[in-house]
C-alpha cells in the first residue's frame, strides 16, 4: 500500500508488468488498483459509525436504522461496498469465531424492474442466497414465492447479520412512485423492526425521493451523501490532484504520463467522480496499449473522454442533486421561525409557510376553481344590447 | 464529516483483497431445547425444527443436505422418516453418524445429549424407544399459549413413559381426528405438532385426568421412572456415558454371595426364577422389566451400579412391599347373551356406525379377537357396515374435491389466467392436486372451458 500526500511520492506499478501481455496490463490497472481516497474513506467511516458505533458487538449496535448512501453515478459506490464488506468482516472476526452460524452482512444488488413493480421475491431470494441458504440452488427444495419472505425473515433472525447492503437501491424508486414508493420503504422498515437488521441502501441521486417520502421514514433513516470532488473547494482540488498522481503512477506504460498537468481536463471530463476518472484513464490506456505507445498522451485522453453532452447531463444532475442534499446557510433560523420562536407573529409562521407551499400545477385542460373575471370589453358589448332590449 | 476530511488528505493505492469468512455453518446454529434437563429435546425433534427454521420440510432437509453427507446414505429417506428414524434418538452407530453430520452442519456441539446415550448409556435402543412419537396434548396447549418453543422431549419417546409427568395424563400417539400415528420426521412443512397426515393441531387443554386405584399406582410408577431417568442423566453428565455391564456384574456378584438369593428375590418380586436368573446373567432384558425389578426392590439402577444393594437384603428376607406397577390381566368370562345383544344394538345404532374396534373398546377389550372368535357373523356385519360407511364418505369427499377443483379452475380462468396445475396447488395445499381425482377434475374443467390441458 502506498500513501500519497503532497510530499510523498506514490507507489508505482510492478515493473515486471511491462513484459506482460497487453490484456494483463490493462487488467492490472482496471482491477488491481483500488484508490482509497478521503471521500471514500469518510463515507465508509460514517456508515460503519451508524450501524456499529462503538464496536461490532451485538449489544452496542443500533438496530433498525436505514442508511441511505446517495451519490452520483461512477463516484465509487461499488468500491465503497467492497470496502465496507471488508471492514465489517474484519470488525466481526471475533464474533464469527464464537458463533459459527453468524454472517456479518448480506450484500445484494437489486435488479431493475421488468415491469412497473419491484421484484420482491427476487430480492428475498438474493438475500437468502447471500446468507448462504443451502436450499436456494436445489430445484427440488425450492421455497415457493408465498413463503420466501418468511424464509428471509427467518434467515435474518438466525444468521443475525449487522446489515443488509443493497446496491443499486435506486431501482426501488424507478419501479415505484408516490404512495407505492412509501410502501416499498415501509416494507424494508418492517424487516428492520422485526429482525433488528439495518439496511444500507446504496444508489444514485434517483434515490432522492426516499429522503422525503414521509416524516417517520425521514426521522428514522440516516442520509450519507457520497459526493464528487468539487473543484471550487481548494482542499478537494488538492485531493483530486493527488488521486490523479497516484493513478498516473499506476498506469503500466514505459514512460509515466504527466497527468497531473492535465488535471483540469481530467476533472472536466470526470466532474470529480473517481470512478469516471478511472474509467477514462482505463480507456485511454487501452488506446495507448493498442498503438504500442510509450505513454498515455493527451491525444489518447481526448479520444477516450466522455462526450461533452453526456458530461453536461451528468453534471447537471449532480449539481441539482447536490443543491437539494446540501443544507444551505440559515437552516436553524428557518426551523426556529417555523417553530414559532423567531420573527413577528411567530405563531402564524407555520400557516404562512403552508400558504407559501407551491401549488401543484393544474392538469392541462382543467379549469382553476375560481370565478372568472368578466372582461370589460364584453361588458361594454352586452350593455348596449341590454339597453336596446 | 468536514473535520474528518480536513484531517484526511492522503490517497492510498492498494490491491483489493477478498476477505474470506472463517468457515460458516451450512445450516442455522439452532440451539437445542433444554439440553441438560430431563425435558431435553430429542434429536428427531431437533431435525424437524431445523427443517422448519429453513422453511423446507424436514424430509427435504434430510434428503438434500444431511443424507448425502452420511457415511452410508439411506436410499429410502421417506420410509426411513416415517418410523425407522426413531432409532436416531437411541445410542446406536447410526445415531452417532447423524450427530456428527449435524454438528458439522449446525456448529452445535454435544448433540449426543439429545439421544438416550446421555440418559441410558449403552442400554440397547431397540428395547427402549417407541415406534412413533407420543405427546401430551396439555403440555402442547400450555406451551403454545405461553409462546414457548414447541418441541418433542426425549422423555416422550420412551416406551416406559406413558403418562405426562407434569399433567399426569396419558401420552397420546395418534391424531384425534384421523387416528393416524405421526411420522418421526415430517414429510411436509406443517407447523410443529400439527398432524403429519391431516394437519390438525394435536394440543388439547381439556385432556381428562386419570382417576381410580390403578391410576394412582401407575402414577407412582411413572413418577418413580422420571426420578430414575433424572438420576441417570445427572450421573451420566457427571461420570460419562453409563455402562450397564456394571449393573449386572454388581447384581450377580451380590446374589451369588448369598445362597438361594436368586430364587428368593425372584419369588419376592413375583418373577419366574429361571427367567430372572437368565436375564440377570445374560445381561439381556427389556428396560421395562429391569425398571420393574428395581421399582419392586426399592433400589435405583444407579444405586445398583454403585454397589449400594442393602435394600435387596430386606426384600429377600421379608418380600417386596411395593406391588407390581402393572394391573393384573383380568380373566374375564364372556357373557354371550349380553354381548350378543350389545352387538345387535351396535348394528342398529343410528348415525355414524361404529367400527368393530370401537365396539371392542366399548366392551373393554384391547383387540377384536375375542369378539370375532365368539361372534363371527355379527362382527362381520359390523365391519361390513362400517366399510360401507367409509366408502360412502370417500365418495362424498371425492365429489367435493371435484367440485372445488372445478370452481378453482373457473375462477382462475375468469381472472384471465391459464389454470396451470401448480397454481391450483397454491390454492389447495397438502398435496390435494397430486390425487388422481383432483387431476381428472382439472382436465375435465379445462375441456369444459375448451382449453387443452
Amino acid at each position: 500500500m502506498s500513501q500519497t500526500s503532497s510530499s510523498e511520492e506514490p507507489e508505482s506499478f510492478p515493473q515486471e508488468l511491462l513484459t506482460s501481455s497487453l490484456s494483463a496490463r490493462q487488467a492490472y490497472f482496471e482491477q488491481q488498483c483500488l484508490i482509497e481516497h478521503p471521500r471514500l474513506l469518510d463515507t465508509l467511516d460514517a456508515i460503519v459509525q451508524v450501524i456499529c458505533p462503538v464496536d461490532a458487538s451485538e449489544s452496542s449496535r443500533r438496530p433498525g436504522t436505514m442508511v441511505l448512501v446517495i451519490g452520483p453515478s461512477r463516484v465509487g459506490k461499488t468500491t465503497l461496498i467492497r470496502l465496507l464488506e471488508e471492514r465489517l468482516t474484519r470488525l466481526t472476526l471475533e464474533r464469527m469465531q464464537a458463533d459459527p452460524g453468524f454472517i456479518p452482512f448480506a450484500s445484494v444488488t437489486t435488479i431493475g424492474p421488468e415491469g412497473s413493480r419491484f421484484d420482491w421475491p427476487g430480492y428475498y431470494r438474493a438475500v437468502l442466497r447471500s446468507l448462504r441458504d443451502p436450499f436456494m440452488d436445489i430445484p427440488r427444495a425450492r421455497i415457493p414465492n408465498r413463503e420466501v419472505r418468511e424464509a428471509m425473515e427467518a434467515a435474518l433472525l438466525y444468521r443475525r447479520p449487522l446489515t443488509v447492503i443493497v446496491d443499486e437501491a435506486h431501482h426501488l424508486a424507478v419501479a415505484a412512485s408516490g404512495s407505492r414508493l412509501q410502501n416499498q420503504l415501509n416494507h424494508l422498515k418492517y424487516f428492520e423492526n422485526l429482525t433488528g437488521v439495518s439496511h444500507i441502501l446504496v444508489g444514485t441521486y434517483e434515490m432522492r425521493p426516499f429522503r422525503r417520502i414521509n416524516a417517520q421514514l425521514a426521522c428514522r433513516s440516516v442520509d450519507i451523501h457520497f459526493s464528487r470532488y468539487d473543484a471550487t473547494n481548494t482542499e478537494d482540488v488538492q485531493v483530486f490532484r493527488s488521486i490523479v498522481w497516484a493513478l498516473q503512477r499506476q498506469l503500466p506504460v514505459l514512460e509515466e504520463p504527466p497527468l497531473v498537468e492535465q488535471w483540469e481536463f481530467l476533472y472536466a471530463r470526470s466532474i470529480g467522480c473517481i470512478g469516471l476518472l478511472k474509467l477514462h484513464l482505463n480507456r485511454a490506456l487501452t488506446l495507448a496499449l493498442e498503438e504500442d505507445a510509450r505513454t498515455v498522451t493527451l491525444t489518447h485522453l481526448r479520444k477516450a473522454a466522455m462526450p461533452e453532452s453526456r458530461v453536461k447531463a451528468a453534471l447537471q444532475n449532480a449539481l441539482e442533486s447536490e443543491a437539494e442534499l446540501t443544507e444551505s446557510d440559515g437552516a436553524d433560523e428557518r426551523l426556529l421561525t417555523l417553530l414559532g420562536l423567531r420573527g413577528p407573529g411567530s405563531k402564524k409562521a407555520p400557516e404562512a409557510a403552508a400558504e407559501q407551499k407551491p401549488r401543484r400545477a393544474p392538469r392541462p385542460g382543467k379549469r382553476t376553481p375560481q370565478r372568472d373575471a368578466i372582461d370589460e370589453a364584453t361588458q361594454e358589448e352586452t350593455a348596449p344590447e341590454e339597453a336596446a332590449g | 464529516m468536514t473535520q474528518m476530511l480536513a484531517a484526511r488528505t492522503a490517497v492510498a493505492v492498494r490491491r483489493p483483497e477478498k476477505m474470506a469468512f472463517p468457515p460458516r455453518t451450512l445450516l442455522y446454529h439452532l440451539a437445542p431445547q433444554a439440553p441438560e434437563a430431563i425435558w431435553c429435546e430429542s434429536l428427531t425433534s431437533y431435525i424437524n425444527r431445523l427443517g422448519r427454521a429453513h422453511h423446507v420440510s424436514p424430509r427435504t432437509l434430510v434428503a438434500e443436505v444431511i443424507n448425502p453427507l452420511l457415511p452410508s446414505p439411506n436410499p429410502f429417506v421417506a420410509a426411513f422418516g416415517a418410523q425407522a428414524a426413531m432409532g436416531l434418538n437411541g445410542n446406536g452407530e447410526q445415531s452417532k453418524g447423524w450427530q456428527t453430520v449435524l454438528e458439522r452442519l449446525t456448529g452445535q456441539v454435544h448433540l449426543h445429549r439429545l439421544t438416550f446415550e446421555t440418559v441410558l448409556g449403552d442400554f440397547p435402543s431397540m428395547r427402549i424407544l417407541r415406534k412413533t412419537p407420543a405427546w401430551c396434548p396439555m403440555c402442547l396447549a400450555e406451551w403454545k399459549c405461553a409462546g414457548q418453543t414447541l418441541y418433542q422431549p426425549l422423555i416422550w419417546m420412551l416406551q416406559v413413559v406413558t403418562i405426562c409427568p407434569t399433567h399426569q395424563t396419558p401420552l397420546v400417539d395418534r391424531c384425534p381426528a384421523c387416528h393416524r400415528y405421526q411420522k418421526v420426521l415430517a414429510t411436509n412443512k406443517t407447523p410443529p405438532f400439527e398432524c403429519t397426515s391431516c394437519s390438525v393441531w394435536l394440543g388439547d387443554e381439556s385432556s381428562p385426568r386419570r382417576t381410580g386405584k390403578e391410576t394412582t399406582q401407575q402414577l407412582a410408577w411413572q413418577a418413580w421412572i422420571c426420578s430414575i431417568l433424572e438420576e441417570l442423566q445427572t450421573a451420566s453428565l457427571m461420570e460419562g456415558s453409563l455402562s450397564w455391564q456394571v449393573f449386572f456384574t454388581q447384581l450377580v456378584h451380590y446374589l451369588r454371595e448369598r445362597k438361594g438369593a436368586f430364587r428368593k428375590l425372584a419369588l419376592a418380586i413375583g418373577a419366574e426364577p429361571t427367567n430372572f436368573h437368565g436375564w440377570v446373567t445374560n445381561q439381556d432384558v427389556a428396560l421395562s422389566t429391569l425398571l420393574t425389578f428395581c421399582y419392586r426392590c426399592e433400589v435405583t439402577p444407579w444405586q445398583v451400579m454403585q454397589g449400594q444393594l442393602e435394600p435387596l437384603e430386606r426384600i429377600i428376607q421379608g418380600g417386596a412391599s411395593r406391588s407390581s406397577p402393572f394391573p393384573p390381566r383380568p380373566n374375564r368370562r364372556v357373557d354371550r347373551d349380553a354381548y350378543a345383544s350389545y352387538l345387535d344394538a351396535a348394528l342398529n345404532r343410528e348415525g355414524v356406525p361404529p367400527s368393530l374396534r370401537d365396539v371392542a373398546r366399548e366392551l373393554g377389550y384391547g383387540s377384536t379377537s375375542q369378539l370375532t372368535y365368539h361372534f363371527p357373523e355379527k362382527c362381520a356385519l359390523i365391519a361390513q357396515r362400517y366399510a360401507e360407511y367409509r366408502d360412502q364418505r370417500k365418495q362424498q369427499r371425492l365429489l367435493k374435491v371435484r367440485e372445488d377443483v372445478r370452481q378453482a379452475v373457473f375462477s382462475l380462468h375468469a381472472q384471465g389466467e391459464y389454470p396451470l396445475i401448480y397454481k391450483l396447488s397454491d390454492v389447495f395445499p397438502n398435496g390435494l392436486m397430486r390425487q388422481r381425482e383432483a387431476r381428472n377434475a382439472w382436465r375435465e374443467a379445462l375441456q369444459e372451458l375448451g382449453r387443452e390441458p
